[in-house]
């Protein structure tokens, strides 16, 4: 084998090898504070490749102190969509049995652990009932991370633990969700606390 | 797979061989696709109707091209019912994409005789195919960036034939597309420039076809008044935050006022996000330039400045991030100027010109 036949051989190795790194990696979507990673219209087991955890991981730390993350977490409740629950002033929500809530759309977090909290209050309509409550995290590979029913009485507060893994993060956006079962409760407040880093 | 034939002067280019590129290429267009699919979106973005809603009625005014040649849609339906038009046209010019860089590399491959040199140039453009760049393309559906690189490939694709004046048509409508087509134009512009300074051939033609853009970008500049902009916002049917934004960007935005801008809400702090979009979207474009002189090294005049000449052109659509907050929706066209580079250096940069 000549030497440039050789240096050929080994050129076209790493080049190969690079396009598969870059094709299994998945869809990256920076600005300049906050990066999206995504699979749309391709197999699922795109995402369980090694390329796909490596890409996740060198990204993992750019959603850390997220300006739009750390707007949402300032008041979560100010940012969620109502499904039949009725917004209150002061960003409270009245949610009777069969309604419900989600959001924010987007938050984007780091991987790691983490507690929701969940704090309810009363009003002359909405004081006791049971709700069910649950964090999950959205998109194509959508995951619920934690879920719990709770009978709720006026000052109630819920503490959610919950673990958020490198793929989940990379792939979605963390969303909570509130769901009326029985009579009416009214949501105050969602926040969201950070227990350790990544996994 | 077909057996080469003869040349004319009766040598083999590669005679018993099979010319390899002819079944390479066309696969690895295939796997362009499927990284396109990556990335696409769902349904048209939100908040981009002004693309394809903005036109000439109260004036000139920029970024209303394709509003002006979308207008007889929007007179028949509304812009949701056309949402699935804008869709369909936007994976169309996705298509393209790959398949106008699917007949440039074939060009270049097809000239090159010693069998490794193709497969290297084939294997250049799996690299571009599975770069960023095309995942990055499907992301932003009813985002104009598509339409803007296709001009580019077209007016170089153009210039490559020879079909200098007819080059110039779409490199005059780009920036009247959006002005961004200069952070595209640029690589082109550079390696044509540079192929004139150092084989002489077709020199005035090179340098005049290269410097059309400057006139519509002049024009964009210059021409918009305040008055139509506002006329064209004002008719628009978008809810009033995005005829704020609009005014904004429309009638008040400018090169130094977007770079100021930058400089005080996104460049603070925001340092090492750079570095690390950049080591993720840049090593394809490196790879690809690396693959061009690994190619072409020995068929350059002036080397090493040719080399330095490639890596400018292939970083020049960076300039970019000094404007716009999208990071990565510009970074990666470094990995088409890249390619753009090594077609260059197959063509318009060696010494003597194949001319098949």
């Amino acid at each position: 084998m000549t030497r440039f036949r050789f240096a050929t051989l080994v050129l076209n190795g790493v080049l190969v090898a690079g396009s598969t790194f870059y094709l299994l990696s998945p869809t990256v979507y920076t600005f300049f504070s906050e990066a999206q990673l995504s699979y749309s219209y391709v197999p699922k087991w795109f995402a369980a490749t090694p390329p796909a955890r490596i890409v996740a991981t060198f990204f993992d730390s750019y959603n850390l102190n997220a300006p739009r993350a750390a707007r949402f977490r300032r008041q979560m409740s100010c940012f969620v969509t109502d499904d039949g629950a009725t917004r209150r002033p002061g960003c409270l929500h009245e949610i009777g049995a069969g309604q419900s809530l989600h959001g924010p759309t987007m938050l984007k977090v780091a991987s790691g652990r983490y507690v929701a909290h969940f704090e309810f209050s009363d009003s002359d309509v909405c004081a006791v009932g049971a709700a069910r409550l649950q964090v999950a995290t959205t998109g194509r590979f959508r995951h619920v991370l934690a879920d719990f029913i709770a009978r709720i009485t006026p000052g109630t507060r819920i503490d959610l633990p919950f673990q958020l893994k490198l793929m989940d993060a990379a792939l979605g956006a963390v969303e909570f969700r509130v769901s009326g079962l029985d009579k009416c409760v009214l949501l105050a407040r969602i926040d969201l606390t950070t227990l350790a880093g990544a996994d | 797979m077909v057996v080469s034939s003869l040349t004319s002067t009766g040598a083999s280019h590669t005679s018993g061989s099979i010319r390899i590129e002819q079944f390479l290429l066309p696969v690895f267009a295939i796997v362009g696709g499927v990284s396109v699919l990556k990335g696409l979106g769902p349904s048209v973005s939100a908040g981009i109707e002004f693309y394809w809603l903005l036109g000439y009625e109260h004036g000139f005014i920029r970024r209303a091209l394709i509003g002006t040649l979308f207008r007889p849609l929007v007179r028949l339906w509304s812009y949701d019912q056309l949402r699935p038009v804008i869709f369909t046209l936007h994976v169309a010019a996705c298509v393209a994409i790959v398949a106008f860089c699917y007949v440039l590399f074939r060009r270049v491959v097809a000239a090159q005789e010693p069998v490794e040199i193709r497969i290297t140039l084939a294997i250049a453009f799996l690299c571009l195919m599975c770069s960023p760049l095309m995942p990055t393309l499907g992301h932003d559906v009813g985002y104009v960036d598509v339409y803007v690189i296709l001009l580019v490939l077209l007016g170089f694709w153009l210039v490559l034939r020879g079909q200098y004046v007819l080059a110039a048509l779409p490199w005059l409508a780009g920036p009247l597309v959006h002005e961004s087509f200069i952070f595209m134009w640029a690589p082109v512009a550079l390696v044509l420039a540079w192929s004139a300074i150092t084989t002489r051939r077709n020199a005035w033609k090179n340098i005049l076809v290269s410097a059309a853009p400057i006139l519509s970008t002049a024009a964009v500049v210059l021409l918009q008044t305040d008055l139509a902009a506002a006329g064209a916002i004002d008719t628009l049917q978008v809810s009033d935050t995005i005829k704020e934004g609009l005014r904004a960007y429309q009638l008040q935005q400018t090169a130094s006022g977007s770079f100021a801008m930058m400089l005080r809400y996104q460049f603070p702090g925001n340092g090492p996000h750079v570095a690390t979009s950049l080591a993720y979207f840049l090593p394809p474009s490196a790879a690809i330039v690396g693959a061009a002189a690994f190619c072409y090294w020995w068929r350059w005049r002036a080397r090493a400045l040719t080399l330095v000449v490639l890596v400018v052109a292939a970083m020049a659509p960076l300039t970019a991030m000094a404007f716009a907050w999208d990071l990565s929706r510009f970074v990666v066209w470094s990995n088409l100027a890249a390619a753009i580079a090594l077609i260059a250096s197959g063509t318009i940069l060696v010494a003597r010109e194949d001319t098949r």
